[in-house]
């Protein structure tokens, strides 16, 4: 006995040792596979570097011929778009499902949960060339069904619409499974008092439970917002044709892929750095618009308590 | 009017009031339902076609229904994609958490300089978007001779910011008055970790193995850039190129639906079988 406590003494002593064991796996696959290249390649955009030979210095060089490319503005334009559209229809709507699922006139619950859920354990790519066969053009399965002749591939500002409806159908049971969660943190006293003083559900929708929710609300516009950046995977593989993107649907990050793939390794990792910069960008204003938000209108009532407290960001 | 009737008209109004939003509500889940579910409809329907079938008759029902697609699927090597899809995942996802799961518990329940620093070092870093880091990397591994391996696709995720977080939140819950009395017993800390923490976090590594596997059962711009040969890309990376081997550039819908409920259905089945952990892993990563 007296022995196990020495040893117990000993491993207290020594436990900033064992910290530094138990986080080095950790930290030092972080530091060569995440910091260090995203370090080097800062270095990198400030570089000519063709794959082979020797780096020449470049200045701001990439940066600036990237900023004189229209196609660098265009495809800013699209992820911005992409994000823009496809989030004021899918957080509402997402929002909106988790309160007729929580309502009481609905049985079933995780039923509907699941299904509503499903998508979002689809393989993106499978599910994206899914809609590549209901929307393609003449003979689709959308145009098939409803008798139409909608260019919906090819006619690229009609392409961009099924761009924002494949990521609102993708995103929706995500969102829809956060908001659910969300709800369930609010004290149902507290809409039985509003219920008593004769408020509807609409109402009660409104002015209690969206301000009770706000910091879901501005984590999942967060959230989204980041993930929207980086956006590639479902305008890539729905409008290429003969494996090439044209440049008026492409996203920003497709200017990556683009120019590593024609070696310019310089201009490639300038693109890179220049989309992480425009997703600070974004998650700042999207901050500042819920500041702007919460200091005026309904939104002033803090939140109370609530289990998002612990949350450190 | 009598009370009892003023009472008794309410109560009808109230009734007509909820019905209304019933059915309201019934409508509203039914049309998202079809809506979610219909794109998988096609996909199964449509693979169960011949390629010409699908160009002819894409949204009907496959009449009659042949394998044939599936067949010309394997002939096309498909399946070595799918396994490399399965390699690649599941090796990911247990390295990812056993990592995370010891770098978690310490940064929440051990002591040592530097910690908080490290740790929000690491949150910070949340924000890069994926493409940042390819130009850098593609250089690094091409000197590593790493490109077009297994390891380019799994070693770079074995440290995901996310499930630290993940289990922080969790442990956060947990009183270190568990941690303090099996230290006054003598345990180890590698026997309190092992044999108290880890049954403990059961849930959330359950939660997060779920959402690393599907990150990685879906990745595809690291795999297209970094691993695109046919003998280690994974099926995301090849689907898209399933096309007519004389033609070139037509796409062979019946083969790319076959491959599609090859990356679909087995993740459904699982699905359906551990919804919690699939559910659970979206709440716990951001409550």
């Amino acid at each position: 006995m007296g022995e196990r406590r020495l040893a117990g003494a000993r491993a207290g002593s020594g436990s900033r040792l064992i910290g530094y064991a138990f986080i080095a796996p950790f930290v030092l696959l972080f530091i060569g596979f995440s910091a260090f290249p995203d370090v080097y390649t800062l270095i990198l955009s400030f570089q000519h570097y063709a794959g082979y030979g020797t780096a020449t210095a470049a200045g701001l060089q990439n940066y600036d011929a990237l900023l004189h490319y229209p196609v660098f503005w265009t495809e800013l334009e699209n992820t911005l778009e992409y994000w823009v559209l496809h989030a004021v229809i899918l957080i509402p709507v997402a929002f909106v499902l988790a309160l007729v699922v929580r309502s009481k006139s609905v049985r079933g619950k995780s039923a509907w949960r699941a299904i509503i859920f499903l998508p979002q354990v689809m393989s993106i790519v499978a599910v994206t060339l899914a809609f590549q066969v209901m929307f393609a053009s003449p003979s689709g399965a959308i145009n098939h069904l409803l008798g139409l002749h909608v260019a919906w591939l090819t006619d690229f500002d009609i392409t961009k619409w099924v761009v924002v409806a494949l990521l609102v159908w993708q995103g929706l049971g995500f969102w829809f499974v956060v908001f659910l969660s969300g709800l369930t943190s609010i004290d149902p006293a507290v809409e039985e008092a509003a219920m008593i003083d004769g408020a509807g559900v609409i109402r009660r929708a409104i002015s209690i439970v969206v301000p009770l929710m706000k910091n879901v609300f501005l984590f999942a516009v967060v959230i989204d917002a980041i993930t929207s950046m980086a956006l590639y995977t479902q305008p890539t593989v729905l409008a290429a044709s003969q494996g090439v993107l044209d440049p008026s649907v492409a996203p920003l990050s497709s200017l990556v892929v683009v120019n590593l793939q024609s070696s310019s390794f310089g201009q490639s990792a300038a693109a890179g750095w220049l989309l992480f910069l425009l997703t600070i960008v974004v998650s700042i204003a999207v901050f500042g618009m819920f500041r702007l938000l919460g200091r005026s209108g309904t939104a002033r009532r803090r939140p109370v308590g609530g289990r998002r407290a612990g949350v450190t960001w | 009017m009598t009370a009892a009737d003023r009472v008794g008209r309410s109560a009808s109004r109230i009734w007509t009031r909820g019905l209304l939003a019933r059915i309201g509500c019934y409508a509203l889940l039914v049309l998202v339902a079809v809506i979610a579910l219909y794109p998988l409809y096609l996909v199964i329907a449509n693979s169960l076609k011949s390629n010409s079938a699908v160009a002819l008759n894409p949204s009907g029902f496959p009449a009659p229904p042949t394998t044939s697609s599936y067949s010309q699927l394997v002939a096309a090597g498909q399946l070595r994609s799918f396994v490399n899809s399965l390699i690649v995942a599941t090796a990911t996802t247990v390295g990812a958490v056993f990592i995370s799961a010891l770098a978690g518990y310490a940064f929440t329940k051990l002591r040592f300089p530097g910690r908080a620093i490290i740790f929000a070092g690491l949150i910070a870093t949340i924000m890069v978007p994926i493409q940042t880091a390819i130009p850098g990397f593609y250089v690094e591994f091409a000197r590593l001779h790493w490109l077009n391996t297994y390891q380019v696709q799994i070693v770079p995720f074995l440290a995901p910011v996310f499930g630290l977080f993940m289990v922080r939140q969790y442990l956060l819950s947990v009183p270190d008055e568990i941690i303090e009395a099996a230290r006054m017993d003598g345990a180890g800390e590698w026997s309190i970790y092992w044999r108290i923490i880890v049954p403990l976090l059961r849930p959330v590594l359950a939660a997060l193995g779920v959402l690393e596997f599907l990150m990685m059962w879906n990745s595809f711009v690291w795999p297209q850039v970094m691993a695109d040969a046919s003998n280690v890309a994974p099926l995301p990376v090849t689907l898209p190129t399933l096309t007519d081997r004389t033609l070139g550039i037509v796409p062979l819908y019946g083969e790319i639906m076959a491959g599609s409920v090859l990356a679909i259905v087995p993740l459904i089945i699982v699905f359906l079988r551990y919804q919690r952990a699939f559910v659970s892993g979206v709440t716990y990563g951001n409550t």
